[in-house]
């Protein structure tokens, strides 16, 4: 890193919080700090949507991804279109009608306070865990990539985010999301055309999208139907919608948002904006992946990415041979994507790949740390422009703070709504909720920072800890769902639902292979079925008795 | 724990307007559009893997 990378960095930093500041001045109310007064455009709350969701693991994991394992992940998203138009239909009004701060909040008024309890503490317990990871996760691998100790990492990042949420509240948080997202997208379209202009002459756009094609990085879709495979066309559009409906429906850091909406109409367009904006961007992120594979097949690539470890692995005896060989299936696969590129078939080539990843599996064996992650950072340090290189670890640094942002600030919330005010202190002034709130947000801020530093230690544990959320949503949604469209069940049905469910998704995951997506779509039924049997039970007992 | 319903508070006072959307009249209307745009993206996208998939 150059000075003016810094320079750069660190300006951007800057404005980012004291734009987001400005914007959020005079949050003076407990209405104003948690739903900015319900004035917020449809513009800003669909980018801030888009944010809170793109933390930097989807950047520089999503990039990697696409370089180790091709584009299929975008399957992911293909639920989340179809998730906000049901939102849009049903959610939305229910909840702004309600005139509610949390999702929860609305199933006392629907159900009982016992109900509201339940989900609000599942919220809390799997959020809470998910806002430690999202600090943690980015703050590894830019700790490494800055070369600054761990601690030092999330206590910067951390900080700042306290500090930010803490005084501007969700209007802050939003306004700096918005420009957070613009800039992202800039750096990340001025990222790929310099990969693609760096590519060698007589190596076209289309030639290299003919490499990526053969090596099977352009594999956007898989139509085959198989409950154990994470990512192909059935589980994106079912399994995907209900993950996505349980995110957006029911998880207080989404429903947040699109509460600040200054009207049904406002909330709905900025839900929309997310559904038709949101594929054709995590396609984009992957393609720069897809691409960056093509360019170091042109440039050399080191054996591991993540530069502590290449370090590492060099002092090794297994080194040189590896080294040697690597060299050598990097020079076979550079001959045979030349001959793709001509018209070739492709045989050769992905043989030379398969060496490659062969070589680059065992010296992945002798490293303690995946290196996926670091692929596109090491292309932005290696071969980007000065200045550009701090934009892209700033805004990367940013995203991370704006997505942990937005967690704390609706962990903040339901600890304050759903727990302090409605079990301990009832009957306070708006002052008084407004401190209390800003002492959550502080709360919830160090606790992200602490579990940030007893995740690391948790090593490979973290992804494990990253899909818990997954287990809750399923048994969540279930409960809105039974709320929304089950006009004749009570709090009673609802509750035993809620622990039906979530006692068979702990099963399923525990005990079967299902990959964790359909985990949501299995906790939301079995809530519908024991609601509805623990509904027609109670009903048969009223009418005998 | 108690069952007390909590009432509506400070800035909630105002009417909550269901508006039509800014294009094509009515909701429904918008929610059809992005359905088949969705539908347009995943086709594409179907039509780019089978364009660049190695030969089987």
């Amino acid at each position: 890193m150059t000075p003016l990378d810094w320079i750069v960095l660190f300006g951007w930093i800057a404005f980012l919080v004291s734009y987001g500041l400005w914007r959020g001045r005079g949050s003076t109310s407990v209405n104003q700090y948690l739903l900015a007064g319900k004035t917020m455009p449809w513009y800003a709350m669909g980018l801030s949507i888009m944010a809170t969701q793109a933390s930097a693991i989807t950047f520089i994991s999503t990039t990697g991804q696409a370089y180790v394992d091709g584009m299929r992940f975008v399957q992911f998203y293909f639920g989340l279109p179809v998730a906000m138009v049901l939102l849009s239909a049903t959610a939305v009004p229910i909840f702004h009608r309600a005139k509610v701060y949390t999702a929860y909040e609305y199933l006392e008024q629907r159900f009982d306070a016992k109900t509201r309890l339940i989900v609000a503490v599942i919220f809390l317990i799997g959020r809470g865990l998910g806002a430690g990871v999202a600090l943690a996760a980015p703050a590894i691998v830019m700790s490494v990539m800055l070369d600054w100790p761990f601690y030092l990492t999330t206590i910067l990042m951390g900080g700042v985010v306290i500090l930010f949420t803490t005084m501007g509240g969700i209007k802050a948080v939003t306004y700096a999301d918005v420009q957070q997202m613009m800039m992202i997208m800039g750096a990340l379209i001025l990222a790929v055309l310099i990969a693609i202009w760096k590519l060698p002459h007589d190596v076209s756009f289309l030639a290299a999208m003919r490499i990526a094609g053969a090596a099977g990085r352009l594999n956007a879709i898989d139509t085959h139907f198989d409950l154990n495979n994470r990512y192909n066309l059935w589980s994106g559009l079912i399994g995907s919608t209900f993950l996505m409906l349980a995110y957006f429906g029911t998880d207080q850091s989404q429903v947040q948002r699109y509460l600040t909406g200054r009207s049904i109409g406002q909330s709905r367009l900025g839900l929309l904006l997310n559904a038709m904006a949101k594929v054709p961007v995590q396609f984009f992120i992957l393609f720069i992946g897809a691409i960056v594979f093509v360019f170091f097949i042109f440039e050399r690539p080191p054996l591991l990415f993540q530069p502590v470890e290449m370090k590492r692995l060099e002092q090794t005896a297994e080194y040189p041979a590896l080294e040697a060989r690597y060299q050598q299936a990097l020079d076979e696969r550079q001959v045979a994507a030349r001959k793709v590129k001509d018209g070739g078939s492709g045989d050769d080539f992905r043989a030379a790949q398969q060496k490659v990843n062969a070589v680059r599996s065992e010296a992945a064996k002798l490293s303690k740390d995946s290196d996926t992650n670091y692929i596109f950072l090491s292309f932005v340090k290696r071969y980007l422009p000065r200045g550009l290189v701090g934009l892209i670890l700033g805004v990367i640094l940013t995203a991370t703070m704006s997505a942990s942002s937005g967690e704390i600030n609706s962990l903040a919330t339901v600890s304050m709504i759903d727990v302090y005010r409605r079990h301990f202190h009832k009957d306070a002034t708006d002052r008084h909720y407004l401190l209390a709130s800003r002492i959550a947000t502080v709360f919830w801020g160090i606790y992200a920072v602490a579990f940030a530093n007893f995740a690391q230690r948790l090593g490979s544990l973290i992804e494990a800890v990253n899909q818990v959320g997954s287990l809750f949503y399923g048994s969540m949604l279930g409960v809105f769902v039974v709320a929304f469209f089950m006009k004749k069940a009570g709090g009673t049905a609802a509750f035993w639902g809620v622990v039906a469910g979530q006692a068979t998704t702990f099963a399923v995951a525990r005990f079967t292979p299902i990959a964790y997506l359909w985990y949501n779509m299995i906790g939301c039924l079995v809530v519908l079925a024991v609601a509805w049997a623990v509904t027609i039970a109670s009903r048969r007992a009223t009418s005998q008795t | 724990m108690d069952d007390a319903t909590p009432v509506p508070e400070k800035g909630f006072e105002k009417i909550i307007l269901d508006e039509p959307p800014p294009f094509l009249g009515t909701w429904e209307r918008v929610y059809r559009f992005v359905l088949i745009y969705l539908a347009v993206i995943i086709f594409l996208a179907w039509l780019f893997t089978k364009h660049y998939a190695p030969p089987v």
